[in-house]
């Protein structure tokens, strides 16, 4: 056996996602902007993750960063131990759909589709056939309370429900990570923390989540709180020492 | 992905309708300006087939977009020349004759002849011009009744017979894939420029595009209801053996400075050159059907592309492949395409109905319509690559940001 190789602990203990030295630049005319700087961190199996800072800190950069969706101009992102940030669109894009779940501030539901076909859609674009799509889908949005509403339109659904359809969505394809952004931002606090709830039971349940929110109160919700500042991320325990 | 597209575009109704009649109105327009150019083709053909072998003289003219003009309407030789021809050795005198042109109508559409075209013949040598066509109602000659007489002998082609229904003192209809027409019934009495004229018989339609719109009457009748008693157009010359053609032609030239003889061979070479010109123009209205129809879904699918950014960027950062983006904008087109091309296949069937009457019997063909439907909805594929290239561009970064 090769000793570069992970031993079988090694491997259950190797973290899901991790980020080593990033660093995203955005040059806005003549500018240079340095939105993540030199950031590390590991997100194991089974941690709740919360990212707070101040509006223009970084933290929705670093997570489409650890998302998969934009590419770091400095250091990289390893999914499952893979170096994943500097593929091309096509893979990571794969990537997202077998491995990555999204939960957006702003829902970002198909308003054509009903609440089961939004669902649906995250398997239809990993090739379920269609009976076991609709299966998992109605037992999803049965999950997140909204069995009695698959046949809505998101127009038809409150804030709070179309979020839930919008976690379902992301769960579609038993994603190793969730990541949240501002999932409660467009939310009345009563909801909001409803949706946390949501995530808390579906922590619990063994799912990775990683949440960016600027609401302490919805933070503190997770297991480790991690703070951003001018780019930079503070662990919460450097932070309060 | 067909589906979504369905239902995309059904969120703007008003929009996909006026994109899905326009581009039924461009296969509409593919449809019959390729069934014309077809059937102004096959009719050249059959005039050719018609006056093979025979010769026709006619005055020195450069009228005409190719030089002869044909049916020879300005043509005007004089009478006494008309007689000196004929009288020529080799004329089958009992097939030729001095024939008079004119105009009664208007062509039914460019390039053909009038709708109804006045043929002036010496009575007893009909066949000069008429040649062994059949008549499907009376008779095809003209009889015995004198051209002088009061009410003067007449032998229509069908196009003339349904021009003259509204005013013959009779009609009669008679059955058609485009419905009953309306004829000058054979007995009844039709009014040409003030002259009465005795329907005789109605010539079979299935000849070309002259013999449907001739008003055949003796010669002295054309002359004397056109003021032109000693001029004719034409003579029309079946020679007595095939191989008297060219010494004839000959003989005519060298002795009639200004006459021009047409053969047949020349006829097909008009005809052939006409051909060419008005397909040029076909083309040019065609592929510029084509282009818009490409055009519209181009905009179209272009706009839609822009509205869904935000859809197509969360689509896009969930992980969908670059392949299922670009099938949905495809899938849209396609329904944009194949539903305008179900629109444009009856609307031209409508329109060359109406536009060419009797004449579209048998006009309408299946493959014309398949490759219309099949060249516009390729191109219409074609035409939404760009979009479909853009929406795969989409950054999901930017798309999450759009509000």
């Amino acid at each position: 056996m090769d000793a570069s190789e992970p031993t079988g602990d090694e491997a259950e203990n190797a973290p899901l996602l991790s980020v080593r030295n990033l660093g995203r630049v955005f040059t806005l005319g003549d500018q240079k902007v340095e939105a993540v700087r030199d950031v590390n961190l590991d997100v194991h199996a089974g941690d709740f993750v919360a990212v707070v800072g101040p509006s223009g800190s970084g933290k929705s950069t670093l997570l489409h960063l650890l998302g998969l969706i934009d590419s770091p101009t400095e250091g990289q992102v390893l999914l499952r131990g893979e170096a994943s940030s500097h593929l091309g669109r096509e893979r990571r894009a794969r990537l997202r759909l077998r491995w990555l779940g999204f939960v957006f501030q702003t829902f970002n539901l198909l308003q054509l589709l009903t609440a089961r076909e939004n669902v649906e859609i995250a398997l239809r674009l990993a090739g379920v056939p269609k009976k076991e799509r609709r299966e998992r889908a109605e037992s999803l949005l049965a999950a997140v309370g909204l069995g009695e509403r698959m046949r809505h339109r998101p127009v038809q659904l409150s804030g709070g429900e179309r979020q839930r359809v919008a976690i379902a969505r992301a769960l579609a394809n038993e994603p190793a990570v969730l990541l949240a952004d501002e999932p409660t931002g467009n939310l009345d606090s009563g909801t909001g923390l409803e949706i946390v709830s949501l995530l808390e039971q579906l922590n619990r349940a063994g799912q990775t989540i990683v949440m960016v929110t600027h609401n302490m109160e919805i933070a503190s919700r997770a297991t480790r709180l991690l703070h951003m500042r001018d780019g930079f991320l503070v662990e919460e325990d450097d932070e309060s020492s | 992905m067909l589906d979504i597209a369905a239902r995309q575009l059904l969120t703007k109704k008003l929009r996909t309708v006026l994109t899905i009649a326009g581009f039924g109105v461009c296969v509409n327009l593919y449809i019959v300006v390729t069934t014309v150019m077809r059937f102004v083709s096959d009719d050249l053909d059959l005039q050719v087939k018609r006056f093979a072998g025979l010769l026709m003289v006619q005055s020195r003219s450069e009228a005409g977009m190719t030089g002869i003009e044909w049916p020879p309407i300005s043509s005007a030789m004089p009478r006494r020349s008309a007689e000196q021809v004929l009288r020529l050795d080799g004329v089958k005198r009992d097939a030729s004759s001095a024939v008079t042109f004119a105009a009664l109508a208007p062509p039914p559409f460019p390039t053909a002849p009038p709708e109804a075209l006045l043929i002036g013949i010496e009575q007893g040598n009909e066949a000069a011009f008429l040649g062994d066509a059949p008549a499907i109602l009376g008779s095809n000659r003209l009889g015995a009744r004198r051209g002088t007489d009061v009410v003067c002998p007449v032998v229509l082609g069908i196009l003339a017979a349904r021009h003259f229904a509204p005013t013959a003192s009779e009609i009669v209809e008679v059955p058609s894939p485009v419905g009953p027409i309306p004829l000058a019934a054979v007995g009844s009495t039709i009014v040409v420029r003030e002259h009465k004229f005795e329907v005789q018989g109605i010539v079979e339609p299935e000849t070309n595009q002259l013999l449907r719109s001739c008003v055949v009457v003796p010669q002295a009748a054309a002359q004397a209801m056109l003021g032109r008693a000693e001029t004719v157009s034409a003579v029309l010359i079946t020679p007595e053996r095939t191989s008297d053609i060219e010494s004839l032609q000959e003989k005519i030239e060298r002795d009639f400075e200004d006459l021009m003889v047409i053969n047949d061979k020349a006829l097909a070479e008009n005809a052939g050159l006409l051909l060419q010109r008005v397909t040029q123009l076909f083309n040019v209205v065609r592929w510029t059907a084509v282009a818009v129809a490409a055009l519209l879904i181009t905009i179209v699918m272009f706009v839609s592309v822009l509205e869904r950014t935000k859809e197509i960027g969360t689509l896009r950062a969930i992980g969908a492949p670059a392949r299922a983006v670009f099938s949905m904008v495809l899938a849209e087109s396609l329904v944009i395409a194949t539903l305008g091309a179900l629109m444009g296949v009856p609307l031209s069937r409508n329109v060359i109905r109406q536009a060419l009457g009797p004449d579209a019997v048998g006009i309408r063909s299946g493959r014309i319509e398949l490759m219309a439907v099949g060249l516009l909805t390729s191109f219409g594929l074609v035409a939404a690559l760009l979009p479909a290239a853009r929406a795969v561009r989409v950054d999901p970064i930017v798309a999450l940001r759009y509000e």
